[in-house]
């Protein structure tokens, strides 16, 4: 899952992007409003601190908002002040973490607003006898746990998330790498056909031309 | 405020009962004297009216029918020659006068007279008319009392109006004292006392001042609390995702990196705290007299010399153009250093390579400049970088945001300013002192 990181402090933004990272996450990292609005693209969330050198976090919130960017957002906050949160919240933020704060807090609050983006309440991805945790990045099929790779596990859930649904290669590239990273060009197709592999033929289907998609069953 | 309330009761009630004394006296003296010439009078009414009277000029003694204030009147006629012709019933049986003519007094038993004689020669008989004293006193007495008593009632209740009046007079003062006695020890509103007797209104207005400027510096302690705290939260944010970061490292590069960072974050925390505690000195200084002076140059070059290894690292120099070698200002050394120290910090912080300048120049004053030759801080960033804890757009990580208010707070005792302009050479940071803190010695020493 690709996340936008906007922190100013760069010993904090290197921690986040590392410690996410750790959690499964990739991190795109901009330390300005400038820079996040330029980047703001296709990501599945955002962190955002309030306090940024060119202005407050929370008008680029409610400007984002307003131009009907749907991307759900963390605040950080260092002012732990209930008006700061209200604020934050209702200007169109969807959960705030207070600094300083838990690692393992941040990502499981970042699951959670993402979970609940794509419309589902549970941690646990289930489509027939496969099942896909999200807080432990496993996935079990028939209840036996097969050990898949980080990017193996980020395609698996991207398609298992909207089943039936087609995503595109470059659509799931965009999902899978952050900025920064080369990209071989067949390296979707290498974890499509791992993924393949462990998981039995039929589970992801190629639809030609336009790309990837998850069986229902 | 009981105590005003008695003091003004006793001094109005005591003022008012010296008055009243003096005016029952008066009243006193002036019935009397009143009571006794009327009273003198009437003896002399009575003896004329008693010699008009036909009486034998001799004879037997006879007791006349009793006058009408027979109680008070004793009258007694004698004849020339001595015997005593006529008595008055009551009337004592030795003489009540000497004999001359007019008025006299005379003790007879243990009463005291007052007697009024007439003489008549034609007819050859003596009138003696007289009055007892006592009679007379409790007469008087009987008269004041009926004048005084009433009056004296009166005082009384007058005490008592006065009692009430002083207390709802002064009720302004004891609404303020309750106004004040209400409020709990954290509230500094001001006292909300309406309305206010003109009198009173300097006070709760003097009241009111020191109130606001009370909450005006808890405010700001507040302020500068909670931002010290809310400045602290994102290097602990951090330090702390870092501290997790090495915890959970998968590879040893990783975790290398991580610990890096938290050694660097330590370093930066410690430099914000450090110049906290230093903003938090500084602000707490009183105003400097003007008698104590410090070498500027001397400043100068200490500044230089402390900060010249800060240069060389950023392959900067430091160089000081003060000509000015005989030059003191009456502020404190440390401060000076301090507020001077941080400008060239910032200069090689911010400014491009190149050489920092410090320079000194006596301009209806003194000012002190740190040049650099950067871009400097557009006008319209100026008031925003002066503001506690905010950086610059394109400043340094790791900065404080507090150097500058560190700047003006140890300037600010010896009545010094901070200005930003450009200079032909970069931009310069202009501390700027009155010309009435400023020596010039003539001969070089000290």
């Amino acid at each position: 899952m690709r996340i936008l990181l906007v922190e100013d402090d760069d010993i904090l933004r290197d921690g986040i992007v590392v410690g996410l990272g750790l959690e499964g996450f990739e991190v795109d990292a901009v330390a300005c409003l400038a820079d996040a609005r330029a980047a703001i693209g296709d990501h599945a969330g955002v962190v955002l601190d309030i306090g940024l050198p060119d202005g407050s976090g929370l008008d680029l919130l409610a400007e984002w908002r307003r131009a009907g960017v749907e991307t759900p957002v963390l605040l950080l906050t260092a002012r732990n002040m209930i008006t700061d949160r209200v604020e934050g919240l209702d200007r169109g933020a969807d959960d705030y973490l207070g600094k300083p704060f838990d690692l393992t807090e941040l990502s499981a609050r970042l699951r959670a607003i993402l979970r609940r983006a794509s419309g589902r309440a549970s941690g646990d991805l289930e489509l027939g006898a496969l099942t896909i945790s999200e807080a432990r990045r496993s996935v079990a099929l028939d209840g036996e746990e097969i050990s898949v790779s980080r990017r193996e596990f980020a395609i698996l859930h991207a398609l298992a998330e909207r089943p039936g649904h087609v995503l595109s290669r470059s659509q799931l590239e965009d999902r899978i790498y952050g900025w920064q990273e080369e990209i071989e060009s067949n390296a979707v197709e290498v974890h499509i056909h791992k993924l393949r592999a462990k998981l039995g033929r039929n589970r992801i289907e190629t639809v030609r031309g336009e790309g990837y998609r998850m069986t229902r069953s | 405020m009981t105590a005003l309330r008695i003091r003004l009761f006793v001094l109005v009630l005591g003022v008012t009962m010296l008055v009243w004394a003096g005016a029952a006296g008066w009243t006193s003296f002036s019935t009397r004297t009143e009571v006794e010439r009327v009273l003198d009078g009437r003896l002399v009414e009575a003896a004329r009216m008693v010699a008009a009277l036909d009486v034998p000029a001799s004879g037997p003694a006879q007791r006349l029918a009793p006058a009408p204030y027979s109680r008070q009147l004793s009258c007694q006629i004698w004849s020339l020659d001595g015997a005593l012709v006529g008595q008055s019933a009551g009337a004592p049986d030795a003489p009540l006068a000497g004999g001359a003519p007019g008025f006299s007094s005379r003790q007879i038993g243990d009463e005291q007279w007052r007697v009024y004689t007439h003489v008549d020669a034609a007819r050859g008989i003596r009138v003696m008319v007289g009055d007892s004293l006592a009679v007379r006193q409790h007469l008087v007495n009987d008269l004041m009392l009926g004048l005084l008593l009433p009056a004296a009632v009166g005082l009384v209740a007058l005490a008592l109006l006065l009692w009430f009046g002083v207390r709802s007079g002064l009720s302004p003062l004891a609404r303020i004292a309750r106004a004040i006695e209400l409020r709990s020890p954290q509230t500094l509103e001001p006292l909300a006392v309406d309305p206010v007797p003109e009198e009173l209104r300097p006070l709760v207005q003097a009241m009111d001042d020191l109130l606001a400027r009370l909450e005006g510096a808890r405010r700001a302690e507040r302020d500068f609390v909670a931002n010290a705290a809310h400045e602290l939260q994102t290097p602990l944010a951090g330090l702390k995702t870092q501290a997790e970061v090495a915890r959970r490292a998968t590879d040893p590069a990783m975790r290398d990196h991580a610990l890096e960072r938290i050694a660097i974050s330590v370093g930066r925390t410690s430099r914000l705290v450090r110049q906290l505690l230093e903003l938090a000195r500084q602000e707490g200084r009183e105003a400097e007299p003007a008698n104590r002076f410090s070498r500027v140059s001397d400043v100068v070059n200490g500044v230089a010399s402390d900060y010249a290894h800060l240069a060389a690292t950023g392959s900067r120099s430091i160089v000081t153009a003060c000509g000015l070698r005989d030059v003191d200002l009456a502020i404190d050394a440390e401060a000076l250093r301090l507020a001077l120290g941080n400008l060239v910090e910032n200069a090689l912080h911010h400014g491009s390579k190149g050489p920092v300048r410090i320079e000194c120049a006596a301009n209806h004053g003194l000012e002190l400049r740190v040049i650099d030759g950067g871009a400097g801080i557009a006008a319209e960033e100026v008031e925003r970088v002066r503001r506690r804890f905010e950086r610059g757009p394109r400043a340094m990580s790791g900065g404080t945001g507090l150097g500058l208010s560190i700047v003006e707070a140890a300037i600010a005792p010896a009545q010094g300013v901070l200005e930003f302009r450009p200079d032909d050479t970069g931009f310069a940071a202009v501390l700027r002192f009155p010309s009435h803190r400023v020596r010039i010695s003539s001969n070089g020493a000290s």
